[in-house]
């Protein structure tokens, strides 16, 4: 039992250290040149090119894609949000230009399977583990 | 010519396999000429389809444009070590390749697996010949790499430009070596289901397979994202593209599976699952080939894709999934030994590990088909990309990276030791102090999610090395003086899991870390990035065998000394007309600064940048893994047999 109480003072220790730590570092500065282009790609790569194969509208390089680039560009310069701009693009183009698919009614399956499979393991392992 | 003789040795090879599987089920004759003419006939296979290979291959070193094949794929001016790989370059000749690894599997089946009993070695031998024999007919059928066309045209069409670089030379062989490498495993397990008696260890026949072919998935997997990373040119070395899923799938069934046949050959518990696992690695291999081949799923792997050939493979590998299922199942053994679930053992934590690593085959099976599900269902069009595979994934990753450095350091038999203890926390203790340490020196902005995924992969660092330590100082000496032979093989498993530790910690950091920068620059500007300056030059020109660069200058400069010069480009091909971006990558330690140009013009291009720190790791990672499973591969074998003392 012993050794059991050192591990738990240990683990303490080592977790204040971890979370001290944790502010640590230096925020990276923004230099203002590159600034509006990286929230091009930011926002281009959750659109999906529609006229290619698997490709997202940041790597691709067909009439679609640039146009979409063009327009993004556009708004930002306008000073619009990427936010609204994805939700403009969502509403014109539909679910299927977004990247990631949004949580909705049809789509609740594909976003609770993974966490109910984990949970289920879960479940069974500490059933197992009482048994 | 080319065309007559390679349907020929095509034809000679299917009869052959006839042959095999005639004398392999023949009950007429005795057993000893029964397995004599099936190993002959099996031979005669892999030498006429390794004989149609090499025709092909002269096809195209010959540029013989009568081969539909090699007018699609190939042109005169080609460079040659093209002509000899572009045969895979492109489907039928892919497929040729799949079918010649095949048989070359067959033949080591029947050449160097001579201990295992006769009956089990036919009857692998006869599985394996019937996949050969579907595959046969799938290449004579739908995508014969022989087809002849008349009147002959004088060029070719061409190579797919994306296609015409190195990766293309190694990373198709060894992707297929592992997914072919599984059909052993496969034939193996559906003859051992078979004989319902069988006491032996036969654990110990085929891990070697599983560990090849698992060896040769890695490495084909890390060279095919090295290959994306620096080709497809935005620096992203993994897209959760459909075809890198279908490798992944049996990549990670293949994991579970090396793991519990370790379990087996130690407590010989769950042999059914073990075999199960098996099957399912070469299903999903050919669930994969059937998703990318037949056009259902598309991505950037853009294979001449033909609904017909996808219903051939549809029918054979529904043929080999249901027939090995049913075998399965009519071979259930009830496993009546008691099975009491102690949580710090060995065994149990494979068995964690094989759920996560199946939680995690399922979600990402699901998540490439759930587009096409819902779209046959309600017609509703969506789209799963990237983001979605890496927030399912990561909670399992960290489950899995959790637990992998505790489960190596428990026993098979006993409970929980003082001595694991001590290890694991000396292990703790040191990832700690690193962790600080690394926050103290490297200045990041890191948010807490980001350090504890890194603390993570240190800490499974850290684990298996000082798992690699011997427990005492006499035991210490042994090691080092005569190289424990016991010990080899554990220090293969545990270079792998170290090596786990590694690229975690360059996927995570260099996704975390990453600088990007697209921009417009002039003629003399200098930018900023991290801690480098770069200076665009200009442009100069580039005349290769079939294509021009325009090659892009730009110098990488760091504390005002210059270090290194960088030249994207765009090459132009000159007989298709295609422009592909050549990107430009400078190593600086373990990090890489990665460049690409857009548009070009007189005054300025757009060009875009990014500093990718720690990125190296994981390709330096994932080749680890591999050579750790190959070192346990070797040593596992008789090498060290009697001759230690």
């Amino acid at each position: 039992m012993h050794k059991k109480n050192n591990f738990i003072k240990i683990f303490f220790f080592i977790s204040f250290f971890l979370f001290l730590s944790a502010p640590l570092g230096h925020s990276v500065s923004e230099n203002n040149d590159g600034s509006l282009s990286k929230s091009i790609m930011e926002i281009a790569i959750e659109l999906k090119c529609l006229e290619c194969e698997g490709q997202n509208v940041y790597e691709s390089n067909s009439n679609f894609s640039q146009s979409i680039k063009a327009y993004i560009r556009k708004e930002l310069t306008r000073g619009t949000d990427s936010r609204d701009i994805i939700n403009d693009l969502h509403q014109k183009y539909g679910d299927e230009i977004l990247m990631t698919p949004p949580v909705q009614t049809n789509t609740y399956v594909l976003w609770m399977l993974p966490f109910f499979l984990l949970s289920l393991g879960f479940f069974i392992f500490f059933y197992k583990l009482k048994k | 010519m080319i065309a007559l003789t390679g349907n020929l040795l095509l034809s000679f090879a299917l009869l052959s396999s006839i042959a095999t599987l005639i004398f392999a089920k023949i009950p007429a004759i005795n057993a000893h000429k029964k397995y004599k003419f099936a190993c002959l006939f099996g031979i005669f296979q892999f030498l006429f389809i390794l004989f149609s290979y090499f025709l092909l291959t002269y096809g195209f070193v010959v540029s013989d444009f009568s081969l539909v094949t090699v007018w699609q794929n190939s042109e005169i001016q080609k460079p040659l070590i093209y002509k000899i790989t572009g045969v895979w370059g492109n489907h039928e000749g892919s497929m040729l390749l799949w079918l010649l690894i095949l048989s070359i599997c067959l033949f080591f089946i029947i050449k160097y697996d001579g201990k295992i009993p006769k009956r089990v070695q036919l009857n692998t031998i006869a599985i394996q010949t019937s996949i050969i024999f579907a595959f046969l007919l799938f290449i004579l059928f739908t995508s014969n790499p022989f087809a002849l066309q008349l009147p002959i045209p004088i060029d070719g069409v061409g190579l797919n430009t994306l296609l015409q670089d190195p990766g293309l030379i190694i990373h198709p062989p060894l992707l297929y070596i592992g997914y072919v490498g599984y059909s052993v495993l496969f034939s193996y397990s559906v003859a051992i289901m078979l004989e319902n008696k069988l006491t032996d260890n036969w654990a110990r026949w085929i891990e070697k397979w599983a560990y090849i072919s698992w060896t040769a998935l890695t490495l084909g997997i890390c060279i095919g994202s090295w290959w994306a990373y620096y080709e497809l040119g935005w620096g992203g070395w993994w897209f959760w593209d459909p075809v890198e899923n279908a490798s992944l799938l049996p990549w990670i069934t293949g994991t579970a599976l090396i793991h519990s046949l370790l379990n087996y050959k130690s407590t010989g518990q769950h042999r059914d699952w073990t075999l199960l696992l098996s099957i399912l690695t070469f299903s999903f291999s050919l669930i994969g080939t059937f998703l990318v081949r037949s056009g259902i799923l598309t991505s950037v792997h853009s294979f001449a894709s033909d609904p017909q050939r996808g219903l051939w493979i549809l029918i054979i590998l529904s043929f080999f999934i249901f027939f090995s299922l049913f075998i399965f199942l009519r071979n259930l053994q009830k496993e009546s030994e008691k099975k009491d679930f102690v949580f710090l053992r060995r065994g149990t934590f494979i068995l964690i590990n094989n759920y996560l690593l199946m939680v995690s085959v399922v979600v990402i099976f699901f998540g490439m088909m759930y587009p096409l599900l819902l779209e046959a269902i309600t017609g509703d069009r969506i789209t799963v990309g990237p983001k979605y595979f890496n927030i399912v994934i990561a909670p399992l990753v960290i489950l899995i990276a959790i637990l992998m450095p505790i489960g190596p350091n428990l026993s098979w038999k006993d409970n929980w030791t003082q001595f694991a203890v001590k290890r694991l926390m000396i292990s703790f203790v040191i990832t700690i102090f690193l962790i600080i340490a690394m926050q103290l020196v490297i200045y990041e902005n890191a948010d807490a999610f980001h350090l504890l995924l890194i603390s993570l992969a240190v800490w499974i660092f850290i684990a298996s090395i000082v798992d690699l330590l011997p427990r005492n100082l006499s035991e210490f000496r042994i090691e080092f003086s005569g190289l424990k032979r016991k010990n080899l093989p554990i220090t293969g498993s545990r270079i792998t899991h170290m090596a786990f530790g590694i690229m975690l910690f360059g996927i995570i950091y260099a996704s975390a870390y990453s600088e990007n920068k697209d921009l417009k620059m002039n003629l003399g500007d200098k930018i900023q990035i991290d801690k480098f300056e770069l200076q665009y030059d200009g442009f100069g020109t580039h005349i290769g065998e079939n294509y021009d660069d325009l090659q892009i200058n730009f110098s990488l400069i760091k504390d005002d000394k210059k270090i290194a010069n960088m030249t994207p480009a765009k090459r132009f091909f000159r007989k298709s007309g295609d422009i592909t971006t050549e990107a430009s990558i400078q190593k600086y330690y373990f990090d890489h600064m990665y460049i690409t140009v857009g548009e070009v013009q007189e005054q300025f291009i757009y060009a875009s940048v990014s500093y990718k720190p720690f990125v190296r790791f994981i390709w330096l990672g994932g080749f680890l893994m591999a050579f750790g499973v190959l070192f346990k591969t070797l040593f596992r074998s008789k090498i060290f047999g009697t001759t230690n003392a």
